[in-house]
């Protein structure tokens, strides 16, 4: 029997391990070599001279397509017109509150009321509780603007302490302190916003705004409410 | 006046006019123009490189004399530049319009000058461009300098009005290339008053003999100012090819200069969106009120004291000629207003050159007004009432109205809400692991970009696209910021992982910033304190 040679076999082991150490270091740094920072080059900005100093007296919807149709039930009428308004700024710096209630929607000086900044709101009392299947509102449409933090609620509490139902809230932040909504923005256009009342029973409407791209202040131009009577 | 009570009064002067100006020189929201030149002087500052363009952004001087004030303020990348440091240059060219009056010496009253600068000094229009970084500022300095050197070398033209009026002319042209309209009105100016003066001179002289030896006087006088005028068109020549070239870098750019005139004529009558009528200037100067309870904005005493001043400087040319620069700078000022007002292409800011002319001749009319006055009280009574009324419009239009349509002097101005969308994506960063190395996606055509590139300029992955078709997917951006037009050409579903907010770039143009629902959740935690938040965000 052929005696074994310890001494080689510890030999071929610490060459193995050490060409395996070499190799791994070698593909390591290899790897470590492939791994270099992707730089993408981006697009720069473009240069163009001084833009339009823009001032359109109407203007297009911005997104393009028209409203499509809102189905409501049989019977559903327009119960908010000429019904009394109150606000969380009840001496509007111009235009009365009146104004959100009385039929006329026109885009132009004159035809919408502005309350004060920060957070605000106007509230209709229908005179009655109805099935409110639609609210329609319109800031001030003679412009592009988004207004901030839309909040539209219902309840038959005019203190709106119980009973509240919100129907509408694009305060992503939080920052009137109702709660976050998850409702979009919207650009302001002659349509309006159409916010489904869902069939909510209630007696006032009271619509939140927080400023608006253009100014810190807050403008209704006109509020609609459509509902069903209660029977 | 006397000489040491004028000094006095003009240092005090020029502490008043640099206060107003460096006042919260931050306050208004950079302008599209503003954001584009200071790109372009980061581009100068960082890498050296400056190449002049004929199609846009004017000549070179407003960026090459940008680099001390950036050296001074220790700004060596465009991303370490501030608003005060670029403002400052023109803060501090609208001090130098003050000193430049100086160089009037004899052809004003002390009265005259001082009554001139304090217009000068506190005049709204002239504060609020003073407070912008564009051209404009430095072209009032320099076109000013031009007119009143041109009439200096024209009373004495020796070497050393001569190489003033170069060098003015010069840094003038280097300033813009429509100081053409400058050049050509300050001339006619000048022949129609030197013509005016002769006539008067002939009416006096009618009755004696005709000199034999005029002609030979004529030619001698030619002689006499050749070699001079020779010497300032010398130094015309060599500041604008420094300057246009690059500092001899593109020599290229000198002679693009001259080809930027078929451009800027085509501009000048094919104005697109800059298309205003021949009264356009004067209606902003004389009256302007904007919509709901906007306050009155007007010039209104400054124009009939201007007016009164022009008046009286045309009525008293006399036939001794040194006495006439009142009237040399009123046709000047009548000239160029006309000019601007006949071509079609207007911004409120073309109109300072010969603004500031009216100016000083309205500080003319008022010396002249003074010394109609015999009662001390009224006198004062009146400076009184004029500093009120423009300390007052002063307010208005620099601090209160900044940014607003209302005031007159507001085109195309960024609106202060777009400042909120930069302050959401500052704190957006501030929760993002990348940190300002997060990747923004602009989506926007180049009249709905800027001035973003100025305030995303600290962070280091930002691509401007100028299209919606240019970006297949949104991914991997988790803020895209477009304008509202590309906004709508995405589909719903691509947009509903994003949280979407609108802000105003300018009245009627909105940009769209959305969000990666992820992103905003880690934002939202952070805001309201949550689990690993820090409040007060």
């Amino acid at each position: 029997m052929k005696k074994t040679n310890y001494t080689n076999i510890v030999g071929f082991i610490t060459g193995c391990g050490l060409l395996f150490a070499l190799a791994y270091s070698l593909l390591s740094q290899t790897q470590e070599q492939e791994k270099v920072e992707l730089k993408i080059q981006l697009p720069k900005p473009m240069f163009i001279g001084t833009p339009r100093n823009i001032k359109t007296p109407n203007l297009e919807p911005v997104t393009g397509k028209p409203r499509g149709p809102f189905y409501v039930p049989k019977g559903t009428e327009l119960v908010s017109l000429k019904k009394p308004v109150t606000s969380s700024d009840p001496q509007p710096v111009i235009g009365e509150l009146s104004y959100v209630t009385d039929g006329e929607k026109s885009g132009e000086d004159g035809y919408f009321v502005e309350l004060g900044p920060g957070p605000q709101w106007v509230q209709i009392d229908l005179k009655a509780p109805y099935l409110i299947q639609a609210i329609v509102v319109w800031h001030y449409h003679s412009q592009a603007r988004v207004y901030r933090d839309v909040i539209v609620q219902v309840s038959e509490d005019k203190d709106f302490v119980n009973g509240v139902v919100t129907l509408f809230n694009n305060d992503h932040d939080n920052s009137s302190g109702l709660g976050a909504g998850r409702d979009k923005e919207y650009i302001e256009t002659y349509e309006g916003k159409l916010i489904d009342g869902k069939g909510t029973r209630a007696r006032y409407v009271r619509l939140w705004s927080n400023g608006n791209t253009a100014n810190d202040m807050n403008h209704y131009v006109e509020v609609e409410v459509y509902g069903l009577p209660v029977k | 006046m006397r000489k040491k009570a004028f000094a006095y009064l003009f240092i005090l002067l020029l502490a008043a006019a640099l206060f107003v100006r460096l006042y919260r020189l931050d306050l208004r929201p950079m302008h599209h123009d503003e954001a584009n030149q200071a790109y372009k002087f980061g581009q100068l500052l960082e890498k050296g490189q400056y190449r002049y363009d004929p199609a846009d952004h004017h000549g070179p001087t407003l960026y090459y004399f940008s680099l001390p004030f950036a050296w001074l303020s220790g700004q060596k990348t465009y991303a370490e530049l501030t608003e005060g440091t670029l403002r400052g240059i023109t803060v501090f060219f609208g001090l130098l319009t003050l000193l430049v009056l100086l160089a009037a010496g004899k052809y004003l009253t002390a009265s005259e000058k001082f009554w001139a600068a304090v217009f000068l000094a506190l005049s709204p229009p002239l504060i609020y461009f003073s407070r912008f970084y564009i051209q404009e500022t430095l072209f009032v300095a320099f076109g000013l300098a031009f007119i009143i050197f041109l009439w200096r070398f024209f009373q004495k033209p020796d070497y050393k009005e001569s190489t003033w009026l170069g060098i003015s002319a010069g840094l003038l042209y280097a300033t813009k290339e429509t100081s053409l309209i400058v050049f050509a009105t300050s001339v006619l100016a000048l022949a129609v008053v030197w013509f005016l003066s002769c006539g008067k001179n002939r009416k006096r002289s009618s009755h004696k003999s005709e000199s034999k030896g005029s002609q030979k006087e004529v030619l001698t006088e030619i002689k006499k100012v050749a070699l001079p005028l020779a010497l300032a068109i010398l130094l015309f020549l060599a500041i604008s090819f420094v300057f246009y070239s690059s500092f001899f870098q593109h020599p290229q750019g000198f002679l693009d200069s001259f080809r930027a005139f078929s451009n800027y004529s085509h501009k000048a009558v094919e104005p697109g969106w800059h298309r205003h009528g021949f009264w356009y200037y004067f209606s902003l100067l004389f009256y302007h009120k904007g919509g709901g309870n906007s306050p009155v904005f007007s010039e209104i005493p400054f124009l009939l004291l201007a007016l009164i001043g022009i008046i009286l400087s045309i009525v008293r040319i006399t036939r001794k000629n040194s006495e006439n620069f009142r009237g040399y700078l009123a046709f000047f000022s009548l000239f160029t207003a006309l000019v601007y007002s006949v071509i079609p292409y207007k911004t409120p800011w073309n109109m300072l050159i010969f603004y500031a002319g009216f100016v000083i001749l309205a500080g003319v009319g008022f010396v002249y007004g003074l010394e109609l006055i015999k009662i001390r009280q009224a006198k004062i009574i009146l400076a009184g009432a004029l500093l009120f009324w423009t300390g007052w419009q002063t307010y208005l239009v620099n601090f209160y109205f900044y940014s607003y349509p209302d005031n007159p002097y507001v085109y195309a101005q960024t609106s202060p809400d777009f400042l909120r969308l930069v302050a959401r994506v500052d704190e957006l960063s501030q929760v993002a692991e990348e940190g300002k190395n997060m990747f923004i996606r602009v989506i926007a055509p180049p009249d709905e970009t800027w001035p973003l590139p100025w305030y995303l300029r600290k962070y280091t992955q930002v691509g401007y696209w100028t299209g919606s078709e240019q970006v297949e997917t949104l991914e991997p951006g988790r803020i895209v910021v477009m304008s509202a037009g590309e906004a709508a050409k995405r589909s719903e579903k691509e947009l509903e992982p994003y949280i979407t907010q609108y802000y105003s770039l300018r009245p009627d143009v909105l940009l769209v910033l959305l969000i990666r629902q992820d992103l905003w959740e880690s934002y939202r935690l952070r805001r309201t304190g949550g689990p690993s938040g820090i409040k007060g965000l």
